[in-house]
């Protein structure tokens, strides 16, 4: 084997652990290496739990001598955002307030990708209790991009997008409330997942917003998203947000191509003040997806007006529900840009959390009739600007930065980031793919077809 | 020293439990026109008899 076995993928390095060509073990000890030579520049973990990702991997290879690999995902090293419980092991959630905590049990999305076999890795870095779009934190600081580590990675998925695109792990897990998975995808360069809401169980991790969170992968491949998402994905009997909507095997569409696939541009909204360069990637991209069959269509995006001041008026009561205590007793333990959006959510009256998930309804009817009645995806730059400068500070750069993604957490609809460019200094641009509500089949068959028809996703950062 | 934050506001947050030091009203005040602007944003729709989103569930019969 190579010395870049860290940049191996998923799909790459299962059939090589089931083939026995490449121990887990291997593996194991080439992520581990590249997080020692890595987090002084990269700082995407809080916990590296190296000896207990040894002694999985050595059972994974024990597991697979004595009877094969019984997954994809079998002996292969993923790493988890510090708010995923892994029994006994630290959940500080980027927070001084969890500093000391240690989670009781595994997550259910922790336990079943243990369950398949990965190798847990550690824990990652993110935004204080995944409440910020840039992934800059105070108390364990800043997870910085592979691209240029000078710059944001975006958040609150910070260390998942650092890890994934500097090579110390092929793949991570992430949560998304306004588009903190597809966020630091974008910015790092890399593919991230938001599933349909109820699609994955949030059981054992850490809530921002209960109606808005979502759990799903962040991979370097468009494939490996399908594995993990696949591990991963299903009801949850004790969690009543998760559905028992049939789980498909992402893996058999994933090949399928863009023919015929009609993908709505928006009219509205979604291309308004965008970065020129992200612009001009986004549209090269659209044209790339026309040329390889797909239909295009202009289409007119309701309520997108009022969607986001919805976000705004449910996340925000229902963070402050969560800490409301830790607010009052012990306020100045939190991050400055938290704490402002917390004490806001309290200026938010019952009337207008009511009113936004009646909203809520309204946008998810017209959007049904309107939008994913005529065309099967949505295409839209995920971010508006690219990765900023840590020391740029918070409002405006949080503003920009999930303004084309929350609309999508009111939906609950599947959307994807997917690396579809880079500006003249280097930075990447992610193309975002939304789909109708359970269809992440089609959401992950279009990412495909336009990954492997570009190499974007095959270059590496100058580490 | 007087207060920045508008009244109701400020009575909003003692009923929540938060106490606002006098360096952050600032901060406060500023956010205050986001969330005037989609309080009345919200105002303005007619929801007719939607109901809110929610997924409060009783328990199955069989629960203790």
């Amino acid at each position: 084997m190579n010395a870049d076995l860290y940049w191996l993928a998923v799909a790459e390095a299962a059939p090589l652990i089931a083939a026995r060509k490449l121990s887990p073990v291997e593996l194991t000890e080439a992520a581990i290496g590249r997080i020692e030579a890595l987090e002084a520049r990269l700082n995407a973990f809080i916990t590296v739990d190296g000896d207990a990702a040894m002694a999985a991997a050595r059972t994974a290879a024990d597991e697979i001598a004595k009877g094969g690999a019984r997954a994809p995902l079998h002996g292969v090293p993923i790493a988890l955002k510090d708010i995923f419980g892994v029994a006994g092991v630290r959940m500080t959630a980027g927070s001084k307030i969890l500093a000391e905590n240690v989670a009781a049990e595994d997550a259910e999305a922790t336990a079943r990708l243990k369950a398949a076999g990965a190798v847990i890795l550690g824990k990652l870095n993110l935004h204080e209790f995944a409440f910020g779009a840039t992934g800059v934190n105070p108390h364990y600081g800043p997870s910085r991009n592979p691209w240029d580590p000078a710059r944001i990675t975006g958040g609150s998925s910070s260390g998942s997008g650092a890890s994934v695109a500097g090579g110390e792990c092929a793949a991570a897990l992430g949560t998304d409330t306004g588009g903190s998975i597809r966020i630091p995808a974008s910015l790092c360069g890399i593919v991230g997942l938001k599933p349909t809401y109820g699609r994955v169980s949030k059981r054992g991790v850490l809530p921002l917003s209960w109606s808005l969170d979502h759990v799903g992968p962040m991979t370097r491949a468009v494939e490996d998203a399908a594995l993990i998402l696949q591990a991963i994905a299903g009801r949850d009997a004790a969690d009543d947000s998760t559905s028992d909507e049939p789980v498909p095997d992402y893996t058999q569409t994933l090949r399928g191509g863009v023919q015929g696939l009609r993908i709505g541009i928006p009219k509205q909204f979604f291309f308004e003040s965008v970065d020129p360069e992200v612009e001009s990637a986004v549209r090269s991209a659209i044209g790339l997806l026309e040329e390889m069959g797909a239909i295009l269509t202009e289409v007119d995006i309701p309520l997108i007006g009022e969607m986001p001041g919805g976000v705004t008026a449910v996340m925000l009561p229902e963070a402050l529900a969560y800490h409301q205590r830790w607010m009052s007793e012990r306020p100045d333990d939190y991050g400055d840009d938290v704490r402002y959006r917390l004490e806001l959510g309290a200026t938010y009256l019952a009337v207008h959390y009511v009113q936004a998930q009646r909203l809520r309804e309204i946008a998810v009817e017209a959007w049904r009739a309107e939008v994913f009645s005529r065309v099967d995806l949505i295409v839209t730059p995920t971010t508006p600007i690219t990765a900023r400068p840590i020391e740029e500070g918070d409002l405006q750069v949080t503003f920009n930065l999930i303004r084309f993604t929350n609309p999508l957490n009111l939906l609950g609809v599947p959307a994807i980031s997917i690396p579809c460019g880079f500006t003249g200094e280097g930075l990447p641009v992610g193309l975002q793919l939304a789909s109708r509500w359970w269809d992440e089949a089609t959401v992950l068959r279009a990412a495909y077809a336009y990954e492997q028809a570009t190499d974007w996703h095959q270059r590496r950062p100058p580490l | 020293m007087n207060s920045q934050v508008p009244v109701g506001a400020r009575v909003l947050l003692e009923l929540a439990g938060l106490q606002l030091p006098a360096e952050r009203e600032i901060f406060l005040t500023a956010g205050l026109e986001g969330t005037r602007r989609i309080a009345e944003a919200l105002a303005r729709r007619d929801y007719g008899d939607r109901e809110p989103a929610a997924r409060f569930g009783p328990p199955p019969s069989r629960s203790p």
